[in-house]
Order: structure tokens, then sequence, then C-alpha cells
């Protein structure tokens, strides 16, 4: 799903989303930092974006559903806004955003 | 043998036939060189580096600086760094030539290193604690690393941090530390009793002068360190003291740009850094005198 159909995500909706097993990713007290092994790009991710990350790499590979609980705003528990979904698909650090719902 | 017990007449004539190798940091490098310039310099810069046995030694780097053409020993004389035979760069004015060996030899080790990741830093050590300053061109590492250098700090080097993938420690390649312009003066004001190569004026880079890398420096070249401290100096003349301390994802990602390398090893260099810097604390800082800049190194080196 792109990023345009991603803005008009509802609530209540569901996505689907992974991580490509070729991004590698550390997490430190701080931030994160996560590398593609395709393109050879180092992407400096602050604290939610890297957890939220791990928490997709350690899903299996069908990924991880969220469901969409406010305008803008996806499964609370990892405090994952639609902008910062937006900027991992761009930086190619997810991917598979498909709409189940 | 060192080169200073080679001899004056020894050194020249080896340098213009088969020429010398040294050991630089445990890279063999073969010289040759009939220029004035070099013939004059590297004696006086590497009088303490052990000159090693041809048929004995892996030579990792055959270099020359001699002038490319016959015409250009006379007109408007030129030299050229040869590498293998291979001429990695165009040739530069003769009074350049041993610049251009330094300049010359950083591109070997940058681009023939990868069982290290190579960070454009220098790196200094006291009492087991290595403090790497990496930093673009202009950002003063260089002068930095010369001025603890003469306040007893152990150089390993002054261009390139040299990280190994296996273990973490840093290996010390200690050469002539290449200073620029106003800080030559700065540098030399600071230690009357250092050595220096001639100041080589209208480079690329402006003034250029060497230091002499501290004979101890050279004698424990093969003792590798851990890193202490990752420090981001920028030298500003107007600046108050500035001190930041940065995340562990803000030192990668800085190093990252600073890492010769780091495209060509991929994933392990990513993980080499990551692991750098989540054990070595990251400190980005701005300073406008060197009092300020020793105080706060000398503050972290303290820090455990």
């Amino acid at each position: 799903m792109g990023s345009w159909a991603l803005s008009a995500v509802l609530k209540g909706a569901s996505l689907l989303i992974t991580c490509p097993a070729w991004v590698i990713l550390r997490v430190f007290e701080d931030d994160g930092v996560a590398f593609d092994e395709r393109t050879g790009d180092t992407h400096h991710l602050n604290l939610d974006a890297a957890r939220f990350i791990a928490h997709l790499k350690g899903c299996d590979t069908d990924g991880c559903r969220i469901t969409a609980v406010d305008d803008g705003l996806l499964l609370s528990d990892w405090g994952v806004s639609i902008e910062m979904i937006k900027d991992l698909q761009h930086a190619g650090l997810i991917e598979s955003v498909n709409h189940l719902a | 043998m060192k080169v200073s017990q080679l001899g004056a007449s020894r050194c020249e004539a080896e340098l213009r036939s088969v020429g010398i190798v040294l050991d630089i940091g445990g890279f063999g490098v073969r010289l040759i060189s009939e220029v004035p310039e070099v013939l004059r310099e590297l004696p006086r810069l590497y009088s303490d580096y052990e000159v090693l046995d041809p048929t004995e030694s892996f030579v990792d780097f055959n270099v020359s600086i001699n002038p490319p053409t016959f015409l250009r020993r006379w007109i408007r004389p030129q030299v050229q760094f040869l590498l293998d035979g291979f001429s990695p760069f165009k040739p530069l004015p003769r009074e350049q030539a041993f610049a251009l060996f330094e300049w010359g030899l950083n591109w070997c080790i940058a681009n023939h290193s990868h069982r290290y990741l190579v960070i454009h830093a220098a790196v200094v050590e006291r009492d087991g604690k290595a403090f790497v300053f990496p930093g673009m061109p202009g950002s003063g590492k260089s002068t930095l690393c010369a001025a603890l250098v003469c306040r007893g700090w152990r150089l390993l080097s002054d261009e390139m941090a040299m990280v190994s993938l296996v273990d973490g420690l840093v290996r010390p390649v200690p050469r002539p530390i290449s200073l620029k312009n106003a800080s030559i003066d700065l540098v030399k004001a600071l230690n009357e009793t250092a050595v220096f190569s001639d100041t080589v004026r209208d480079t690329v880079k402006g003034a250029v002068g060497h230091m002499k890398a501290p004979t101890e420096s050279v004698e424990r070249s093969g003792e590798c360190v851990r890193v202490h401290r990752i420090v981001f100096p920028k030298y500003r003349a107007d600046a108050s003291c500035d001190v930041r301390r940065l995340t562990a994802g803000e030192t990668i990602m800085r190093l990252a740009t600073n890492t010769f390398n780091y495209p060509v090893l991929g994933r392990l260099g990513f993980e080499a850094l990551c692991d750098l810097g989540a054990r070595s604390v990251g400190v980005s800082l701005e300073y406008a005198c060197f009092d300020d800049a020793f105080r706060v190194v000398e503050a972290l080196e303290r820090e455990s």
C-alpha cells in the first residue's frame, strides 16, 4: 500500500507490516540505527522507531498486524504514528503495508 | 636497524637505487626516490622507524616519488606518486614531494586495509585510554592531536583510526603529523624541541608542514588500545567552549560519514561501528583555544 493510502487509514483498520530481512538493527538506550544491506544506507532512528522495528523483526515472516486506534495514530502500545510508518517505508526499513480490513 | 642508524649517505644511496623498506605501523612500505625534498625529509621525520630486510619481509606498498618525465626534472619540476607502478594522483610541484608521499601513503592505507574500520580521525592515548578525534579536513583534529602529543599523549595516528574488526582495538600507525597554515606555528610554540619538516607553501591545502612522531610512539606502534572516548572536534576562532554528549546512534552516524571503507565493509562495518559506538561515549566539542580542549579531554580521561 502506498503512503498516500496510509493517510487514509481509518480508525479500526488493520495493517500488516514487515521488516525486510536485509535490514539490520541495533537499539541503544536513547535511539537506534538500522543498516540496509541492499543499499548500504545507514539510518538513524529515534527510540520509538527503533523499538518498533525491533518488534517487527521479532515477529514471524508474516509480519506484524497493527490496528489504527485514532486518526493518524496506530497501535497505542508502540506509539507509532502514520508519519513514522511513512518515514520508515520511504527509508526502505519496512515494507508490505497491507490494508487488511 | 633504524633509519637513523643507516647513516645519511647510505640512506640516500638506497633511496635512489633499490629503495628502503620501512616498518610503518606494521605495514611494509618500500620507498624509492631521488627527489631532494624526500632525501632530506625522510631521514629527519622517519629516523625512528625500523628498516626491514626486503628479502625477509612482505612489502605492502611499493612506492616511488620521482619526476613523471625527464623534462619535469628541469622544467617546472614535478613529482609523481607511483604505487606498484600505478599513479593514483596527478603530479605535483617538486617542492611538495614529501607531502605527496604522506598523502599518498594515507591513500594506500585507507584503500587497502579492510581488516580494519578505517576512520578519518586522529588518535592519541594515555594510560591505556585511546581518544579518537574524527573530523573532516579543517575540523582541527590534527592540530588538537599535535597539541596533545606535545603534552605527552602517545600518538597513534593523526589521520586514521584503524579499528580492528576482530577485537575492536585501535592499531597504532604513528606517522608525521600533518599541520596546515596557522596551526604550524601554533604547534611549534607548544614544543620547541619537536622536529618539523620544512613548510611547503601553495599546496591545495595551503601551507603544509609535518611534525615528527615522538620516538616513544613509534617504538610502541605494536601496542593496540581500546577506545575510551570519541570526540568530534570543531575549532572556531570565536567559539566559546561547547561540549555535548552524543547518543550512541548519533555517534555511529557521525562515525559512518568519517569511515573511509564503510561502504566496502557492509554489514561487518556496520556491526563494528555499532560495537564501537555502544562501548565508547561520543562527545561533540567546539573550542577556540587549546586550554579549553585540554580541560575537556582530560576530564573525559578521568571518567571510567
